[in-house]
């Protein structure tokens, strides 16, 4: 199998089925970046015109940002867009008081192996109207559901829209803890800020330890010691598709190291801290993004181009692992 | 390990000859080698063996635990000077050192999979504020730099051992 590989310069894939480079094509083809800008719109005024949490009331302390969270009409929104296609939602509600959560779960069953998920999840809840943190990630979850909703799938997906991520990933441990028995999640695919670029020199910040590009036009594929497979297959999938500017790292073990810690800062974590496979998809947020967590992060500020990729590399990936046909 | 059995060995057959001083010697440090393909190190520290060839010339070994990107082992192999005869005796050593464990991988397009092998670099140590007196030394701020390879790509090492302690047999 290895020499196999290395003959035909597929030698980083180990897909247990080879990918289909021309469907694939197919698949991301039929994305529409208009689209996800729309929808983001959307969203952002969905969270505008949203009550904001009242954070003196659950005993936050007064901050500015804190005090205009947001989270229930943009899932209003996301319910409302799943249904006009066709979707059964389903809320995953736990927990009490003001820190209770929904989860909004949609799931096109596997035909061959149902018991195999590929677990596509973004959060909801965001500050400010929150365009790219996270109704970036949001849209693109609906973009994905609808190119494959029109497929069948050898493997079950599941698209989770999680709750409360901004204030610990509430509502993805919850979640993640109750997951049903007897299935296995094959990968969980996380979205959290992917609809902001920049290409100017100097744009980007770097962690350090981290080799950065200048230029904040990438797209970083996050995984850990057990999401490392999945990482190198997406990294080489965007290679041979020849998708987007991508930086792909991979954290030893569960990610929970003093080093790696920067790069725990979304829902994946939560998988992986439970010994899930995770691949986190990110601009990098406040590395990169100067309305990160501002009132300014509005739409208008987005890169239609960068974010119609990131969905479109998304939509081959997830493609490819749950085995759409 | 057995790198550290076998320098032992070979400076006791040394020793069998004519007498060779051996100390035994504990650090704390940190480490980092840092190249395209990976991020590797993390502090700690570790215990050594130094053989003396004459009054200034050593041979040494040492094996450490650096954490804070996983957990990572360090070997490292040394040939060095030391200033004779003196309280105050700085030194310098070739170090071909080599990291073993966790690290950070990024994948590129020269490395598209993680690196697998263990990070092999070759520098120079020097220790500008070593002291013995009475068969005991304390070496204080050793700076390491050297040069790996990632077959292909190059990387750079970098340590800095904090403190160093050591008891002449």
């Amino acid at each position: 199998m290895v020499l196999v590989g290395l003959l035909t310069g597929c030698s980083q894939m180990d897909f247990d089925q080879a990918p289909r480079p021309e469907f694939l094509r197919t698949l991301m083809a039929e994305v529409q970046p208009q689209r996800l800008i729309d929808e983001v719109d959307a969203l952002v005024q969905a969270h505008q015109s949203d009550v904001p949490l009242d954070c003196e009331a659950v005993g936050l302390p007064d901050d500015d940002r804190v005090c205009h969270h947001s989270r229930v009409a943009a899932g209003q929104r996301i319910r409302s867009v799943l249904e006009s296609m066709g979707a059964v939602v389903t809320v995953d509600a736990q927990g009490e008081g003001a820190f209770a959560t929904q989860n909004l779960v949609v799931e096109l069953r596997g035909t061959v192996h149902p018991d195999q998920v590929v677990l596509v999840g973004a959060h909801y809840d965001s500050f400010y109207g929150g365009a790219d943190d996270n109704s970036s990630g949001v849209a693109a979850m609906l973009e994905l559901y609808r190119v494959l909703s029109t497929r069948s799938l050898d493997r079950t997906l599941r698209l989770v829209w999680f709750d409360f991520e901004e204030f610990g990933f509430i509502g993805s441990q919850r979640y993640v803890q109750s997951l049903p028995e007897g299935e296995t999640v094959e990968v969980a695919v996380v979205f959290d800020c992917v609809g902001y670029s920049d290409g100017r020199p100097g744009s980007q910040e770097a962690l350090p330890g981290f080799p950065t590009p200048s230029e904040g036009d990438f797209i970083a594929l996050i995984g850990n010691q057990t999401s490392e497979q999945k990482t190198v297959e997406a990294y080489a999938l965007n290679t041979q598709l020849e998708v987007m500017r991508a930086a792909a790292v991979v954290s030893p073990g569960d990610g929970a190291f003093p080093i790696t810690g920067p790069l725990l800062r979304s829902d994946h974590s939560v998988f992986w801290l439970d010994g899930l496979p995770a691949v986190f998809l990110t601009d990098t947020a406040r590395l990169r993004n100067p309305h990160y967590h501002q009132l300014t992060d509005t739409a208008d500020t987005l890169d239609p181009v960068f974010f119609a990729n990131v969905v479109r590399l998304s939509t081959a990936a997830v493609g490819h692992w749950v085995g759409a046909r | 390990m057995r790198t550290l059995l076998l320098l032992g060995a070979l400076l006791s057959g040394m020793a069998s000859a004519q007498p060779v001083p051996l100390e035994f010697y504990l650090r704390g440090n940190g480490k980092v080698f840092l190249s395209e393909a990976r991020t590797q190190g993390g502090v700690g520290g570790g215990a050594g063996v130094r053989g003396f060839l004459s009054e200034s010339l050593l041979l040494q070994a040492d094996l450490g635990y650096l954490s804070q990107i996983g957990n990572v082992a360090e070997l490292r192999l040394g040939a060095g000077w030391q200033l004779p005869g003196t309280l105050w005796r700085p030194g310098a050593a070739v170090i071909l050192s080599t990291l073993l464990g966790d690290r950070l991988s990024f994948l590129t397009p020269h490395h598209p999979t993680p690196v697998g092998t263990p990070a092999f670099s070759l520098g120079l140590a020097l220790s500008p504020l070593r002291f013995t007196q009475a068969g005991v030394s304390v070496s204080l701020l050793e700076v390491e730099l050297g040069l790996g390879w990632e077959f292909p790509g190059l990387g750079l090492a970098l340590g800095l051992t904090l403190v160093e302690t050591s008891l002449r047999f």
